[in-house]
């Protein structure tokens, strides 16, 4: 029985993991960059849903939309200040963009907000028990809000135009182009679209830790280590080995030592590079 | 309906096209031949807008398209089949298809041109459903001429659409130019094939060193002792 | 040709002057504290001295330079404190642990492509940390690990002596750099930093001097983390701050990446900047960040490389005007 319930609180934890890291994935996709203001733009969301819920007083559904127009807003810029000016000119370029500008947002956040941890209140504060078996209601919604915003995005990137054309830029630069499409717009909807996927991580992360300047940084080097793993712009691939992260934290912690978990996890990836470096479902290399 | 009027391009220090100049006619089916890496490609290239010439212009339609974005002049109705196709291998192929009329023009008759296309490339049909990195060599050169035909072409560019393929297959590419050939558009066609090329082109272009050395109508180029030296290797 | 070689005997000149001031320069520095904001600008300097061999020379994109110079540090502060070696020792002993940890990370992610790198870096620079604090019977925590400091004959060595130890070091960096970017070794880095495809199509092996590169970088960083922490006699986990990151990172971009001195200026720059700005503690990560982001944006080449361009224009212009006056 203890087994099922490390089970369960590895699968809350995982899709936390995987919300946090498919926007990543998604950008290398799209890019073939990886962005390292992206533990920032999670912090972001968080801080966005706290603000509204308690200084402007909104309801969570209106906070949550609050977030996600914000959160892309703030992928626009990402995109333009540190992607646009240096793009297939200068890869180092971008790599420290990102880095400068994750510092910069981390310090604004202690300016504005301050370095005290902040409570954010869960959307519904209960807890329930079945058997053994015990989580918030929060925690459930969390696995909920995790499927439904992935079924939307499946269905965005499957079903709409502006999805195929993320799909086609990712899978063939060139023939994007040369079919129309308009490579600038569509690196500056997929860093909106995966500023509010880590948005919403973001949201889903304040109330179970605590809204602080630098809380986006942990989740995102677990998702380097999931990327890695699932295969650089691989979806499918991200959001498996985002489960496969968690269950290895979750298991290594109760059997072993929560302190050996990163160690765990820099073994896997090491062991991932020396025998599969395309990832466990890695993609096709994009030409050109 | 295209003028390239004497474009110069260079690529990094070295000198791709000097001066290079061809024409379109309505309705007119062009075959550009030449040694590889003389400018053929580049000069496809440059009329999408992925290159843009430092020198010279081309006109399209009575406007000016030199340097401007290739999703303009995809819109304008150019559109570049390019070498290897450049497919999307992740997509069905009903989805490439779809991304051929991806231009706000073309997608207005997106569904009439599926339906066109589906029918010139009956076995695209059959396979509509399967990944596009499942198809063969000959059938992924049928899909990316698919591709470029949903996207209403004016003017349709073919980047050596036979390469690599079986003799049967180029034959085959050979039947499916020529029911393009009778939809309306003005076609270049840049091939390794003469057979090919004789068989479909109006006028040819022989293209060497970046500029065009001669051109004229097919049977005379094709005929000339010094592209037949030079370049078809043969020796009277 | 005889230009060439004026401007050569200029540059050894000023070579030579500069050698000699930085000899020199305890002499004239008699404030404490300033002296050892000039030994924490050799420290600092060493660290993106080797970092900007790695990154801005050879292409490499990773994080690790300053987890490597922790490595050194801590390894060494361990021995020196479980296995009672000398802390001169603990320099080696630095140095050869970061050197093999950098085999660790070096040997699987430079065979595949660049983007591993940074991936595994980073997830490194937080599992180190993680395992500092799981060891803290033998690291401190948080509390930070105490290393006895530098002595000769007994005695502690005073900061304007430790000042020539750690200059000793950085000229070995700077004269190993320029060693390896004169070498064979950092032209083929540098091509295969421009361009994978034509490095390997002239059959450099990318791997092997990417790694042979890494890893003198990181017994150097290594040394310089010995050093620093039987300097400073504590080093503790802020060492692991995203802030030093960043902070130098700024170093290389300010004073120029793929630059020789450039780093090392860019060094002096921030290690001053943040000691005047000190009353803007909670700004000055920002500034530091910003002043990043707008020099790759606008003089993407350094500050120093820069002002040497615009001195440049501004000069031939004037020669231009004085010709035209001429005429």
């Amino acid at each position: 029985m203890d087994l099922l319930y490390l089970i369960l609180r590895a699968f809350i934890q995982g899709s936390i993991y995987a919300l946090a890291s498919i926007g990543l994935s998604l950008q290398w996709g799209v890019l073939r960059n990886l962005n390292f203001s992206h533990g920032a733009a999670i912090t972001f969301g968080a801080y966005i849903v706290w603000f509204s819920l308690e200084s402007l007083g909104f309801t969570y559904l209106f906070a949550f939309i609050a977030m996600l127009l914000a959160s892309f807003v703030l992928g626009i810029a990402i995109e333009w200040l540190t992607v646009k000016p240096f793009f297939a000119k200068n890869d180092t370029n971008i790599f420290i963009a990102t880095v400068a500008l994750s510092s910069i947002m981390a310090q604004v956040y202690h300016i504005v907000f301050g370095g005290r941890q902040k409570f954010m209140r869960p959307l519904v504060d209960q807890l329930i028990k079945i058997g053994p078996l015990q989580a918030t209601v929060q925690e459930l919604l969390t696995i909920l809000i995790t499927a439904f915003t992935l079924v939307v995005l499946w269905f965005i990137l499957q079903r709409t135009k502006t999805g195929r054309s993320i799909r086609a830029v990712s899978q063939d630069q060139v023939g994007a182009i040369l079919s129309g499409i308009n490579t600038r717009r569509v690196y500056s909807t997929t860093l909106g679209v995966a500023t509010m996927l880590a948005g919403i991580a973001g949201m889903l992360l304040g109330p179970i830790y605590f809204v602080s300047p630098h809380m986006g940084e942990s989740p995102m080097v677990k998702a380097f280590i999931i990327v890695i793993l699932g295969g650089l712009g691989s979806l499918k691939g991200t959001v498996i080995a985002a489960f496969i992260v968690a269950m290895v934290e979750v298991l290594v912690g109760r059997y072993i030592g929560v302190t050996w978990a990163p160690m765990m996890l820099f073994i896997i990836m090491i062991m991932i590079l020396i025998f599969r470096p395309q990832g466990l479902f890695g993609v096709s290399n994009r030409k050109a | 309906m295209l003028k390239v009027d004497d474009i110069h391009l260079k690529i990094g220090e070295i000198d791709i096209l000097r001066g290079l100049s061809l024409e379109v006619g309505d309705n007119q089916r062009i075959g550009i031949i030449g040694p590889n890496g003389h400018g053929k490609s580049t000069t496809m290239l440059s009329i999408s807008g992925m290159w843009k010439p430092h020198q010279g212009k081309i006109m399209f339609d009575g406007v000016d398209i030199t340097g401007l974005n290739p999703q303009k002049i995809v819109e304008m109705g150019i559109i570049l089949v390019p070498e290897g196709g450049h497919l999307f291998p992740d997509m069905t192929i009903y989805e490439n298809l779809l991304m051929g009329a991806y231009s706000k023009r073309a997608s207005k008759k997106q569904d009439e041109q599926m339906e066109l296309v589906l029918s010139l490339f009956p076995k695209l049909e059959l396979l509509k459903s399967r990944k596009a990195n499942t198809l063969s060599g000959g059938e992924l050169r049928m899909l990316a001429v698919g591709r470029g035909l949903m996207g209403l072409p004016k003017l349709l560019m073919l980047d050596e659409p036979t390469l690599g393929l079986q003799p049967n297959l180029v034959e085959e590419m050979g039947e499916t130019l020529k029911k393009i050939g009778n939809l309306g558009t003005s076609v270049i066609l840049s091939d390794e094939n003469m057979d090919l090329v004789s068989a479909f082109a109006e006028d040819v272009y022989f293209i060497e060193n970046g500029e065009v050395m001669l051109s004229g109508p097919t049977q005379d180029v094709l005929a000339d002792q010094y592209v037949r030296k030079t370049y078809l290797g043969l020796i009277e | 040709m005889l230009k060439t070689t004026d401007n050569n005997r200029k540059l050894l000149l000023f070579y030579i002057l500069m050698v000699l001031s930085l000899l020199a320069l305890p002499l004239f520095i008699k404030n404490a504290y300033i002296m050892h904001l000039v030994i924490m600008t050799c420290v600092w300097g060493v660290v993106v001295n080797n970092w900007n061999l790695t990154l801005g020379y050879g292409g490499m994109f990773h994080i690790a330079q300053i987890s490597l110079f922790a490595v050194g540090g801590y390894m060494s502060g361990i021995f020196i404190n479980e296995l009672m070696i000398s802390p001169w020792l603990g320099l080696l002993v630095g140095g050869i642990f970061a050197a093999l940890v950098s085999l660790i990370i070096g040997l699987p992610a430079l065979r595949v492509k660049g983007i591993y790198l940074i991936l595994l870096t980073y997830a490194f620079h937080y599992g180190i940390k993680e395992l500092t604090d799981h060891f803290r019977e033998i690291t401190g925590g948080s509390m930070g690990l105490v290393v006895p400091r530098f002595r000769m004959a007994g005695v502690a060595l005073q900061n304007w002596q430790l000042y020539y130890v750690i200059l000793a070091l950085l000229a070995v960096s700077v004269l190993l750099n320029w060693m390896v970017v004169r070498s064979y070794i950092g032209k083929a880095l540098m091509a295969i930093r421009d361009s994978d495809i034509l490095a390997n199509s002239t059959g450099i092996n990318p791997y092997k001097f990417k790694l042979m590169t890494f890893v003198m970088a990181a017994f150097v960083s290594g040394v310089a983390g010995a050093f620093y922490a039987s300097y400073l006699s504590v080093i503790g986990t802020e060492i692991f701050s995203f802030t030093l990151i960043v902070n130098a990172l700024g170093m290389i971009v300010i004073g120029g990446m793929g630059t020789l001195l450039g780093p090392m200026i860019g060094s002096f720059i921030i290690t001053f900047f943040m000691e005047i700005f000190s009353g803007l503690e909670d700004y000055r990560p920002i500034l530091v960040g910003a002043v990043i982001i707008l020099v790759l944006l606008f003089a993407p080449d350094g500050l120093i490389q820069e002002g040497n361009k615009r001195w440049e224009r501004w000069k031939s212009r004037g020669k231009k005007k004085s010709e035209e006056l001429e005429v």
